[in-house]
């Protein structure tokens, strides 16, 4: 991992992604109630990028897909998901130097579920990271069931 | 002919043996790291010599509660798939037990429950009991 990450706080789950997936860090408070023409499925809300209103999504730190925005996430970081963008509510999100030194491990084949947007996993700071990238969360949080 | 093995109690009725090679430490309530959606059989990982190893209940996978123990099995075996040798660890209720089996004690894989044929390499008689003889590079494969 020569390039810079992100890393997103989502409780006590740590989601890391490339920097390069990230097109922009927004507040929550830049999250507003859904207006689209058609509905669209486990959106939490709209947040406006680029001049135009894009989904916005939550997960919870077990990566569930949830229906509302708990009073903890605070930023919405928007990825790109090659039809546009999506928002994706964490906690924080805080950029990272690259993690040279860093050993990343696959998801043992044991574990593993096939819709998971966990793409492996590494030792960071005091804890477990999962890794993953936009397109991975983007087709996740569009097409997994939410936890009411 | 004799070989030993060793049980494990992993919360199920009868135990569960595997080969004595195959059991490499008892590892007594290590630091163990949660992996957001995996099975909650298959949900825990920990670290051993710089090798991240999967943590699997056994006994909730095969339908006993949840083992609230951390008392863990590091066991090594063949990848199915890769054949290079992976590390697995399995909760425990108790420490493992080592047994001798004689060939005598041999029993046909039809003795075992269906969903235990799947996971088993072999199976023998112990104290009344048919004990299935672990096939670990099918338990920690996937199993989807």
């Amino acid at each position: 991992m020569n390039s810079s990450q992100i890393a997103l706080k989502i409780g006590t789950l740590m989601l890391i992604l490339p920097q390069s997936d990230v097109c922009a860090v927004e507040s929550c408070l830049d999250v507003l109630p859904a207006n689209f023409a058609e509905p669209i499925a486990n959106a939490v809300g709209a947040v406006t990028f680029a001049g135009q209103s894009w989904p916005a999504y939550c997960v919870s730190q077990e990566l569930n897909v949830m229906a509302s925005n708990p009073q903890e996430r605070r930023a919405c970081v928007m990825l790109a998901n090659g039809n546009g963008y999506i928002g994706f509510l964490c906690d924080d999100a805080r950029v990272l130097k690259p993690l040279t030194s860093v050993q990343s491990y696959p998801v043992p084949s044991a574990m593993s579920v096939p819709y998971s947007p966990v793409l492996g996993l590494l030792r960071f700071e005091e804890g477990l990271a999962c890794l993953s990238d936009a397109a991975h969360l983007c087709s996740f949080v569009q097409q997994h069931p939410t936890l009411q | 002919m004799t070989a030993k093995a060793w049980l494990l109690d992993t919360g199920l009725a009868t135990p569960m043996a595997i080969g004595q090679g195959e059991l490499l430490q008892i590892i007594d309530a290590p630091q163990i790291f949660s992996v957001p959606l995996c099975p909650e059989y298959a949900r825990h990982v920990l670290f051993w010599q710089q090798r991240m190893v999967p943590v699997m209940d056994f006994g909730l996978r095969m339908g006993a509660d949840k083992n609230p123990q951390n008392l863990l099995a590091l066991v090594g075996f063949q990848d199915v798939r890769t054949e290079a040798i992976q590390l697995g660890a399995i909760v425990l209720c108790k420490p493992p037990r080592k047994v001798e089996v004689d060939d005598k004690h041999a029993l046909q894989a039809e003795d075992l429950p269906a969903d235990w044929r799947a996971l088993a390499i072999a199976c023998f008689s112990h104290e009344g009991s048919a004990i299935p003889v672990l096939h670990l590079g099918k338990v920690f494969a996937a199993s989807h």
